[in-house]
């Protein structure tokens, strides 16, 4: 350094001043700081989006297992419709008991009589309630809509229920409810236990002893089929109490796999 | 300012950065096993419905893999007699991966009734 500048640096520090060279060094680390602060912020953003994708899909198929089993375990053959379950590898149906709503264990669950006008009578205008089965048809299946494109693109798991069994009439919107469980599951595959392996249907009056549900949140390729789906999936073998066949030889512990 | 305050500073920063890293880093984790957990749940639940209809012995089994092409899931049977009901157990169904110790394994217990078939007769119920 010259003996100007070195005069100049003492000059700068006796004014109180910073050099160009501090500056200079002040505003690249500031650069360096704000670009490191940028990065961590960013890997926090992807990493809480993916936090939330897991925990929103794990929890979504959790529950959607729950919910089947729940509606499993309380299946039973209904006759008539000759109803058993009607299963394919992709859907199923089947009848389930089930309580009636609450309503309808009030004491005037009719809101003051059906005998008068509009089932409500005089001061007690409740709202009437309609009367409720103990069973229900309760089905599973992927809800598959056209997209702007024209693709039939999967647009989530749904769950469809028929409250009045033996109803004249069963319509969507009508006597048959459906509602889009979540989005997040796009594969589902459902196998049924015939006392002597999983077959990919089911049908008829009885039921199987049990029913294999796979999910998965990535829809299967047009090409492939549920056997070679490539992603994870998370399963569960659900037992029906009023199902199943006489098992011919139990699998012994370690034995042969599934 | 001084070149330690500088590098106070620069040090400060990084452990900043650092615990934040290792928060992100836990919470990741944390999510996975949370996957896991999941996952042996539903083998724990899986394990009982197979030997509710018979699939699996109702028998004490020692730790077995569930699916011999993946032996890192294993299961074990724990069954217990109850003194006032002779077809009736206790059986407690403990789900663990081999390859992750730190995984809490999975328990859980159900009373079944002992019988030579699968479920009970299905028998249409005509209302």
């Amino acid at each position: 350094m010259s003996a100007a500048a070195t005069a100049q640096t003492a000059q700068a520090r006796r004014n109180g001043a910073f050099t160009l060279l501090e500056v200079v060094l002040a505003v690249a680390l500031v650069v360096l700081l704000s670009g490191l602060v940028y990065l961590i912020y960013d890997h926090a953003l992807g990493v809480r989006a993916t936090l939330h994708r897991q925990a929103t899909t794990a929890l979504a198929r959790r529950r959607i297992l729950d919910m089947m089993t729940a509606d499993l375990t309380s299946a039973l053959p209904f006759s008539p419709p000759q109803m058993g379950l009607e299963g394919q590898s992709d859907s199923l149906q089947f009848a389930r008991t089930m309580l009636p709503g609450r309503a309808v264990f009030l004491p005037d669950p009719f809101g003051g009589g059906l005998d008068s006008a509009g089932g409500s009578g005089g001061e007690d205008d409740r709202t009437v309630v309609e009367p409720h089965a103990d069973v229900e048809l309760v089905g599973y299946r992927l809800r598959i809509e056209e997209d702007q494109e024209g693709q039939m693109q999967v647009v989530g798991i749904e769950r469809t229920s028929q409250r009045t069994v033996l109803a004249a009439t069963a319509e969507e919107g009508q006597e048959i409810r459906s509602v889009l469980l979540s989005e997040v599951v796009k594969f589902l595959r459902v196998q049924y236990w015939d006392g002597q392996g999983w077959t990919d249907s089911w049908s008829g009056r009885s039921l199987p002893a049990a029913v294999r549900i796979d999910l998965g949140t990535e829809p299967l390729g047009e090409e492939e089929s549920p056997e070679e789906y490539p992603h994870e999936t998370m399963w569960r073998i659900i037992a029906l109490p009023t199902g199943g066949t006489p098992q011919p030889s139990a699998r012994s512990a370690g034995g042969e796999g599934r | 300012m001084v070149l330690l305050e500088v590098i106070l500073a620069v040090a400060l920063f990084a452990s900043a950065a650092a615990v934040v890293g290792m928060a992100l880093k836990s919470a990741l984790d944390t999510a996975n096993r949370m996957r896991l957990e999941s996952q042996t749940l539903n083998l724990a639940q899986s394990v009982l419905g197979d030997i509710a209809v018979g699939r699996i012995e109702m028998v004490d089994t020692p730790e077995t893999p569930y699916d011999e092409d993946d032996p890192r899931w294993t299961y074990e049977i724990i069954t217990e007699s109850l003194t006032d009901a002779s077809n009736l157990k206790r059986v407690t169904v403990v789900v663990r991966c081999t390859d992750r110790p730190w995984l809490k394994p999975a328990e859980l217990t159900q009373l079944m009734l002992v019988t030579d078939r699968a479920g009970p007769s299905t028998e249409e119920l005509i209302p």
